[in-house]
């Protein structure tokens, strides 16, 4: 887990290294250009925090992005993944006629790296910690890519049951139809979460989805600004992808944003 | 008003503008230069009016249509302007057009079928078809025929008749697509193990999608193999290295499971006793010698 998320400075010539779950990262300033290099772990242990150009593996693969001669200060972020997630339980769960249901689910987090180019600091670049599998949100003919994950859907919060690189996104279910729903899957639209940092641990803030049986009216999905206990008072340190969205704003948009597969 | 103007000019120049066939020569000229502004303006009309309906192909076709019949209609009233007898030229174009239409059967067809694509949009521009198994990307769309770029980047024209007239594959229509593979494996071999091992290979490939879910069956005993067949489904723009990646995963996962992929054994028989192969010795001594 990256213990700072705040800019910092690097010098010509020096980098450093920086490690977010199986990610290893290589940030240099070398002449005009911020390289980053990353590699799997296991690869390179003796590698230290930081240091001069020449400390580095020559066997280190870069990208390289122009900057002027004077810039010199970077920032790491965590992101969401860029395609929707589909988050299934292992088992699905049968949520009674009024009842709800909290879930907590781990989204492998992207580190972005920023690099100060000229005028400000600019996305270089985005890396997954982890690669995901795919799936389809849809039929055949139409429909969307998202991400899948499998298993990573809690009821509650074990800190040793989430790894240092995932995102915890508390999903509140209220069944607010006559019959038991049947939940076996969550598709979850990323672009309304903003990304807050709590004890080592990276947080979203927390959602409430209304399930109806009024298939015109939908599913209403509420987000909140923060992220649920223990994490309620997390700092905010990466903003929603698609903004953040108030109430009423939501209940229009809620089609486009989230959807509750049965 | 004119006439002290023409007075004063000389005497060819004021002739000459005062002839009656300059005058036709301009109002014929006029006609045609009205004629391309009009049918400029018909076109951005028609497109913003028709364009979103009829797709890339119809917008192409509609815009030399218009193009066409405009030119020919333009052409027709600057004839009429400049004082030909349209009766005796139009009866003389029914007449020729009896002999080109008998003569031109085949683009007529052509024309018409291309009608019918527009109206049907089996494919559009940049779309990956495969007709008469020639596969490649829809590269121009016209009147008559359609070009298809193959991948290895020749040009084929192929008729508008032909493309209504057999069947069209449009490998790139729809978002996702499944990659069929078809594996045997030799006849010792527990066919619940095999299976579970195709599910656990499509399921681990990176490109292979959760859902819908992969295909996985038995298909049959066949003369040396059980057979099976993995259809796992990916989105269009993976099927290029799922192709590649998920018949290497499933070969590896086999050689660690130990599962066997029989293949057939060709033994060379040296004649009708199916004896040993003869084999003669040769020595320097039985050389032809050189020179």
């Amino acid at each position: 887990m990256i213990q700072s998320w705040d800019e910092r400075d690097l010098a010509q010539g020096r980098w450093f290294r920086t490690r977010m779950g199986p990610l290893n990262l290589a940030l240099l300033r070398r002449h005009d250009e911020w390289r980053v290099s990353t590699w799997e772990d296991g690869e390179f242990p003796e590698l230290p925090e930081e240091g001069d150009r020449q400390d580095l593996p020559a066997s280190l693969e870069w990208e390289r992005w122009d900057c002027g001669d004077d810039d010199s200060r970077v920032r790491l972020l965590p992101s969401f993944p860029d395609l929707p997630i589909i988050a299934k339980p292992t088992t699905s769960l049968s949520i009674a006629p009024g009842g709800n249901a909290l879930f907590y689910v781990g989204i492998p987090s992207s580190i972005e790296v920023h690099g100060e180019c000229g005028a400000g600091l600019r996305k270089l670049t985005s890396i997954s910690t982890e690669t995901l599998s795919k799936t389809w949100h849809g039929d055949r003919s139409e429909g969307e890519p998202c991400y899948s994950l499998r298993t990573r859907a809690r009821r509650h919060f074990e800190p040793e049951d989430w790894l240092g690189h995932d995102i915890i996104v508390t999903v509140d279910l209220y069944n607010e139809g006559g019959e038991p729903f049947k939940f076996e899957r969550l598709f979850l639209d990323l672009g309304h979460f903003s990304i807050f940092a709590h004890e080592g641990r990276l947080w979203s803030n927390a959602c409430r989805i209304r399930i109806s049986e009024d298939e015109e009216e939908g599913n209403d999905i509420t987000y909140e600004p923060c992220p649920l206990h223990p994490a309620a008072d997390a700092t905010e340190i990466a903003h929603a992808r698609a903004g953040t969205t108030r109430h009423s704003s939501l209940r229009r948009a809620f089609s486009s944003v989230i959807d509750v597969i049965n | 008003m004119t006439a002290p103007i023409l007075a004063a000019l000389p005497v060819w120049l004021s002739n000459f503008l005062e002839s009656e066939v300059l005058w036709k020569v301009v109002g014929a000229t006029a006609i045609l230069l009205g004629g391309a502004i009009t049918i400029t303006i018909l076109n951005r009309v028609a497109l913003r009016i028709f364009g979103p309906r009829l797709g890339s192909q119809g917008v192409m076709v509609l815009k030399k249509l218009i193009r066409y019949l405009g030119f020919a209609f333009a052409c027709i009233l600057a004839l009429n302007q400049i004082g030909l007898n349209l009766g005796a030229i139009l009866g003389a174009a029914g007449v020729a057009g009896i002999a080109i239409g008998f003569a031109a059967q085949t683009s007529l067809s052509n024309i018409i079928s291309g009608f019918f694509l527009i109206g049907e949009r089996p494919f559009e521009l940049g779309d990956i078809i495969e007709v008469d198994g020639i596969s490649g990307t829809v590269d121009t769309i016209g009147l008559l025929s359609l070009t298809l770029r193959t991948f290895d980047n020749r040009s084929v024209r192929i008729p508008n008749e032909t493309l209504v007239k057999t069947n069209v594959t449009n490998v790139t229509r729809h978002p996702i697509r499944r990659f069929n593979l078809e594996v045997g494996v030799a006849y010792d071999e527990n066919i619940g193990h095999v299976l579970s091992v195709l599910r656990d290979v499509s399921e681990k490939n990176l490109q292979c999608l959760d859902e819908p879910e992969s295909l996985i069956i038995f298909t049959g005993f066949g003369d040396s193999s059980l057979n099976f067949r993995l259809g796992a489904w990916c989105l269009q723009e993976d099927y290029g290295i799922l192709r590649n990646t998920l018949p290497r995963e499933l070969k590896e996962r086999f050689d660690e499971e130990d599962i066997e992929i029989p293949f057939p054994h060709m033994t060379l028989a040296a004649g009708k006793a199916l004896g040993p192969i003869p084999v003669r010795m040769v020595t320097d001594a039985d050389k032809p010698e050189q020179g």
